[in-house]
């Protein structure tokens, strides 16, 4: 299971007895529009998908025989709607990954206008805390009219037949919270109010939610591995997998310029291993869930996919992803697949 | 179905068909999302060169803007996507028809009829017939064409545009619905005119129906009466309220093509002159009312026995259909126009117990330009022609198209 530059990860895995799961949501409750970036968690026994609905249908003709009148990458929103708005539609599935009922999240807390065009709470990552359930992405639109962003903690509850929000938890970046946009923090599953903020080098804060202050606990900026081109972004949660490791899916995105100067870009994804004292002690190497467009100057698959959630459920790793911003997909295979690759790729 | 086609994707990335069958799977689940990102790298990694890629590509950009058409309020990124499809088959009608539809709720109605006319010239070309879903065809296609005519003038052509589509296009039944409301909306033409497509459905054949190919009264007067007179050729008549001395007239095609000779009456002289201007016939410039018409007859030693008699002078008829000379004179055909639609039924009654009396028979009543607006009554005289039964018009109102022509 070499070189997943090639065809992408979803088909190695179906070749070794992996499967992989769309998951569709009713117009009704879409309009059609795109689902992305799903985290998945097994909470209370129910397996949970957090699924981000967003306002616009992104266009990105990769191999750009088609680009959009406004460039080859564009985000395709009412015309008479700027905002870029999200809403999280959770879901509980089957073991089979058939969805058995999908329902927007009320965010009972939502008070007051919008102060930026980036509405609701984005890509949410699902975890839970001290039996707490909680659904943490960036939130900016409630700072400033600049963009301002924090991660937020968002508990939610199941009640009345529904998901709702029944906290909020706005967690300042380390030091003096003077960062523009704080983004794709990975929550640690088996360190309760611990997150890695990003991983090149691995910076690890704790959040106290009752006097809601945010602490680095961990950073040695000695410690940057230099096979890693890019920044290595925030994915996954991070899960524990034995003998103090930890594991997630991280990803790197390249972004560029057309001939025209019209924003373009891909991302790629890693699997880091941590050992129990934040060192990165093994990572796969980049690659790409289902790409099909093909850089026949590297040879190198590209897509815009992004992971947000794995878990591991009856002996399969399930790996969440949103492809091109529009689709959300699972991608199950047996836990020694997932690990043999781990190893080798 | 969506399963199976991931699983065949998936395994085979870079087949185009294969991604675009996944993608279209997407759309028919109305995913219009991730149908969008799939039907663009269908058309994103084909090979333009390739005939069969070349058509996935053109199949996946109307499939995007289709997309986008549901999900509203796109309209740059839905005309653009149809534009890129057309760039790459110009001479296929579908892209052309899809674009036309997407113009109607925006109201763009010039760019809607050069792509349906576009469309309509490119239908009948060699062009490999596709199943696209969406794509209403040649039908489609006209009545946008008709859509845009209208919205763009809002005259008489569209409105003739939406009557040939009702009347002589079988339509399924979307189109018929349509059609309908848009007739319904604009109102019926001014005329009806005869065409030589309508030769096979129309009822009363006479003698050299074959060879007319225009005609020119408002709802087939003229026709009317050359098949009660068997297509008789050197006629004659007396038309009174003769207007334009072509357009809307009863008489043009007898005097035309038939040879028909008589007099005409009018009291506009602008119309008069040109009436003497443009035909052979006998103008006479006066009010018809008080017009001393065996005077008239004796003057242009007129026969006691005239094949048709028109009155068409609105609230006059009447006053001068009892000025004329009935017991001297006898007419083959009248038409008699009574405008019951607007005056109400005391002209036209009155009307018809003048000539009942005078031995007329009322072979076509309530004749009207719209199936709810009656506003002339045709007679003949027997003595002077034959009755022909299946001349004999319905109770209630006869709408001129269905008393003349078969059904579809």
């Amino acid at each position: 299971m070499h070189d997943l530059r090639h065809h992408g990860l979803v088909y190695h895995a179906l070749k070794r007895g992996g499967s992989i799961h769309p998951i569709t949501l009713p117009k009704e409750l879409t309009g059609e529009t795109g689902i992305m970036n799903p985290s998945i968690f097994i909470h209370e026994g129910r397996i949970l998908l957090n699924v981000r609905h967003v306002n616009y249908t992104l266009y990105h003709s990769e191999g750009k025989q088609f680009p959009h009148l406004w460039g080859p990458l564009q985000y395709i929103h009412p015309e008479n709607d700027v905002t870029l708005t999200t809403h999280n539609i959770m879901c509980e599935l089957d073991p089979n990954m058939n969805i058995l009922s999908a329902g927007r999240i009320k965010m009972n807390l939502d008070t007051g206008e919008p102060t930026w065009n980036f509405i609701g709470l984005e890509d949410g990552r699902l975890f839970a805390w001290e039996g707490r359930l909680f659904l943490c992405g960036v939130r900016r639109d409630c700072y400033d009219d600049k963009g301002t962003g924090r991660m937020e903690m968002c508990e939610i509850e199941f009640i009345d037949n529904e998901w709702q929000e029944i906290g909020r938890h706005p967690i300042k970046a380390p030091g003096d919270d003077g960062t523009y946009c704080e983004k794709n923090w990975m929550p640690v599953l088996d360190m309760p109010w611990h997150f890695v903020k990003w991983c090149n080098p691995t910076e690890v804060i704790k959040y106290d939610i009752d006097t809601r202050t945010t602490t680095t606990v961990h950073l040695d900026e000695e410690k940057q591995y230099s096979q890693f081109h890019r920044d290595l972004r925030g994915g996954t949660q991070i899960m524990p997998i034995g003998n103090g490791n930890r594991l997630a899916l991280t990803h790197e995105t390249d972004l560029y310029k057309d001939t025209f100067g019209r924003k373009d870009g891909h991302y790629n994804h890693r699997i880091v291993v941590w050992d129990k004292d934040w060192n990165i002690v093994h990572n796969t190497k980049d690659f790409h869930f289902m790409g099909t467009q093909i850089d026949h100057t590297t040879g190198h698959e590209y897509n815009i996919e992004f992971a947000t959630g794995i878990c591991v459920l009856d002996g399969n790793v399930l790996i969440a992803y949103g492809y091109q911003d529009n689709g959300t997909y699972i991608l199950k295979m047996p836990e020694k697949v997932f690990f043999d690759f781990v190893s080798k790729g | 179905m969506l399963q199976e086609l991931l699983n065949t994707h998936c395994l085979d990335p870079k087949n185009p068909r294969k991604l675009y069958d996944l993608a279209a799977e997407y759309d028919r689940l109305d995913q219009g999302a991730m149908a969008v990102s799939l039907y663009l790298k269908t058309a994103d990694i084909s090979d333009t060169e390739i005939h069969d890629e070349r058509i996935l590509q053109y199949k996946s950009m109307i499939g995007i803007a289709r997309c986008y058409q549901r999900q509203n309020n796109r309209f740059h990124t839905v005309e653009t996507c149809y534009m890129d499809a057309i760039a790459l088959f110009p001479f296929r009608p579908e892209a052309h028809f899809f674009i036309a539809e997407f113009y109607e709720p925006n109201n763009k109605w010039k760019q809607m009829k050069m792509h349906t006319q576009m469309g309509l010239e490119y239908y009948n070309g060699a062009w490999e017939v596709e199943d696209i879903p969406g794509f209403d065809g040649y039908q489609g296609l006209q009545y946008y064409d008709a859509l845009s005519t209208w919205f763009i003038a809002g005259t008489q052509t569209g409105k003739h545009a939406f009557f040939d589509l009702k009347h002589r296009e079988i339509l399924d039944d979307k189109y018929k619905a349509k059609v309908d409301h848009m007739v319904n909306t604009c109102y019926y033409p001014d005329t009806i005119p005869y065409k030589p497509e309508d030769y096979e459905r129309f009822k009363f054949d006479f003698d050299s129906l074959e060879v007319i190919t225009k005609n020119y009264s408002k709802h087939m007067q003229d026709l009317f009466v050359l098949a009660v007179h068997d297509g008789k050729r050197n006629g004659t008549y007396l038309e009174i309220g003769s207007g334009d001395p072509f357009v809307h007239n009863n008489t043009a095609l007898l005097e035309t093509e038939f040879n028909w000779k008589g007099i005409s009456i009018d009291n506009s002289e602008a119309l008069c002159y040109n009436f003497k201007e443009n035909r052979n016939n006998i103008i006479v410039c006066s009010d018809a009312t008080t017009l001393n018409y065996e005077e008239l007859f004796n003057v242009h030693s007129v026969d006691n026995k005239i094949d048709y008699l028109q009155i068409d002078c609105d609230e006059a008829s009447l006053t001068i259909l009892k000025n004329l000379p009935l017991d001297n004179y006898q007419f083959g055909t009248i038409t008699f126009e009574h405008d019951s639609y607007r005056l109400g039924t005391g002209i036209r009654d009155e009307a018809r117990t003048i000539l009942k009396k005078a031995g007329y028979v009322l072979l076509v009543n309530d004749v009207g330009f719209f199936p709810g607006h009656a506003y002339e009554d045709w007679y003949v005289h027997p003595d002077l022609v034959d009755i022909k039964k299946e001349m004999i018009g319905t109770h209630g109102i006869n709408f001129v198209w269905d008393y003349f022509m078969e059904e579809l």
